[in-house]
């Protein structure tokens, strides 16, 4: 029986959207774990420096939130992948919908998601240092408070790498679902080219290039747009990677 | 060494493995099965929150135990050392030169009744300069006057961790070595890369140097008349008469 009622593609975004974040809430237990991972392994500190002259030395171990930002990105790539496979991919099909709102469904979910890593991930770091704060020796020291704006700063920036990460990881897991032997190959032209770029001149060109065009970027509006045009990018070529997909392939 | 160079990327590889099958196999632990995902979820988000207005209440700000400084007076520091080891190689008299930020250390006189000074320079903070003034008249006193200039770490000034250099007569073997062994150990809260890529000129730096200097030490003798100095090792500047 054909249905009469005609549905609008922003209500089935919508729906799936509000479906999504409730069936996937495994999502966001995941992301807790990490984080208090990323606490344990931040107490070491996140670098060190030590230096000596004769006679005198220093090591200074500096406490930052950068682990638990970094693994974050990690879990946001990682989650990007999993959405992709064909168990979450079948999800969509709850509703009347077609590959457009199953992916705008996607999207907006996957910036939700990177919304809620970005801000935990900073407040995480805060937290730390609160603790740490507390559990300090005499003789340490403790940095200058982050002002209201610097923090502000850091979760605008902290939930644009989260997403940016979760735009490649999803355009991964599409090229995966596509073509399921670049699940070997991808990694062993990632991982060999870090390998032979760092033993024949020091380090991988590319990757160290790619690094710099958005971590060496100091003003804040060109880094916006810059990951903002690499996100849609990324996020455009999965759609149309996934026309070649069968319906409920 | 090939190892020290792969442990990055061993470690990445090790934390992407972790967190995929922390994020896979999540929904399987028992624990958080019977665990309430959502209040767990509300209770951590409150936590962090709280611990965020907590951090604006707790006493931030400089050490406690060693005074903070700017980045313009680390480079005014460092300046100032190079003067200062500039000023000793040109054999210009320090004492009456008034290099700015350079400071007296220790100074003191030593009776010395002589007629050959050996000077033995033995463990040191760093590289030293023996800078000798010959005196007009034999007083049978040697008079020495360590300066320096400050030792920076990052923004903290740790110039008054350095004890002064120990400076002894044994006969006609004047003992130059520096005061103690000294071992600090410092934590420093510093911001996340997501704020430094923006407050930083170069933004993220994937090699972070750490910026330091060292204090130089320039050891200023004034040496009776008639006094042969012996150094073997060529430390010694004559002041220029």
């Amino acid at each position: 029986m054909m249905s009469l009622t005609e549905v609008k593609l922003p209500d089935i975004v919508r729906k799936q959207f509000f479906y999504k974040v409730k069936a996937y809430l495994s999502v966001f237990s995941s992301l807790l774990v990490v984080q208090v991972i990323s606490l344990l392994l931040s107490t070491n500190g996140s670098r060190m420096m030590g230096t000596s002259h004769n006679g005198f030395s220093i090591d200074i171990n500096y406490y930052t939130g950068d682990i638990s930002i970094v693994l974050t990105l990690i879990w946001s790539f990682i989650t990007a992948i999993i959405i992709t496979t064909k168990a979450y991919r079948n999800d969509d099909f709850v509703f009347v919908s077609n590959r457009v709102s199953s992916h705008l469904s996607n999207i907006v979910f996957l910036f939700f998601t990177s919304v809620i890593g970005g801000v935990t991930a900073v407040l995480a770091g805060q937290s730390f240092k609160v603790v740490m704060h507390l559990f300090l020796k005499d003789g340490y020291v403790m940095g200058t408070a982050i002002p209201f704006h610097e923090l502000i700063l850091s979760l605008i920036v902290s939930v644009m790498y989260v997403f940016l990460l979760a735009a490649l990881g999803y355009f991964v897991g599409m090229l995966v679902q596509l073509y399921r032997w670049f699940s070997v190959l991808l990694p062993t032209i990632v991982i060999g080219y870090m390998i032979i770029g760092a033993r024949v001149g020091g380090e991988p060109i590319l990757i160290v290039e790619i690094f710099k065009f958005y971590a060496q970027e100091t003003v804040l509006l060109l880094f916006l747009i810059k990951i903002i045009l690499t996100s849609c990018l990324l996020f455009f070529i999965s759609s149309i990677l996934t026309n070649k997909l069968e319906v409920r392939q | 060494m090939i190892v020290a160079a792969f442990f990055p990327l061993v470690l990445l590889l090790i934390l992407i493995v972790l967190i995929y099958s922390i994020s896979k196999n999540i929904g399987k632990i028992p624990i958080l099965q019977k665990l309430k995902i959502k209040w767990a979820l509300v209770i951590y988000g409150a936590i962090l929150l709280l611990a965020l207005l907590f951090s604006y209440l707790i006493p931030a700000g400089d050490s406690s135990v060693y005074p903070a400084v700017s980045e313009t007076e680390r480079n005014e520091a460092e300046k100032a050392g190079e003067l200062l080891v500039k000023a000793a190689y040109d054999r210009k008299n320090i004492r009456k030169e008034n290099i700015e930020d350079v400071e007296i250390n220790d100074q003191s006189t030593i009776p010395f009744e002589g007629e050959q000074l050996e000077i033995s320079v033995e463990e040191t903070y760093g590289p030293l300069t023996v800078l000798v003034e010959r005196k007009l008249e034999n007083d049978q006193k040697i008079e020495y006057i360590e300066y320096h200039t400050k030792t920076i770490i990052e923004n903290l000034d740790l110039t008054d961790e350095i004890d002064p250099l120990s400076v002894s007569i044994e006969g006609e073997l004047l003992r130059v070595m520096n005061g103690g062994f000294k071992d600090i150990r410092i934590g420093m809260f510093d911001k996340e890369f997501t704020i430094s890529q923006f407050t930083s000129d170069n933004g993220v730096e994937l090699f972070d140097d750490s910026h330091h200097v060292w204090g130089e030490h320039v050891l200023f003798l004034r040496i009776p008349k008639g006094v042969e100095v012996i150094d073997k090792y060529e430390y010694v500047h004559y002041v220029k008469e």
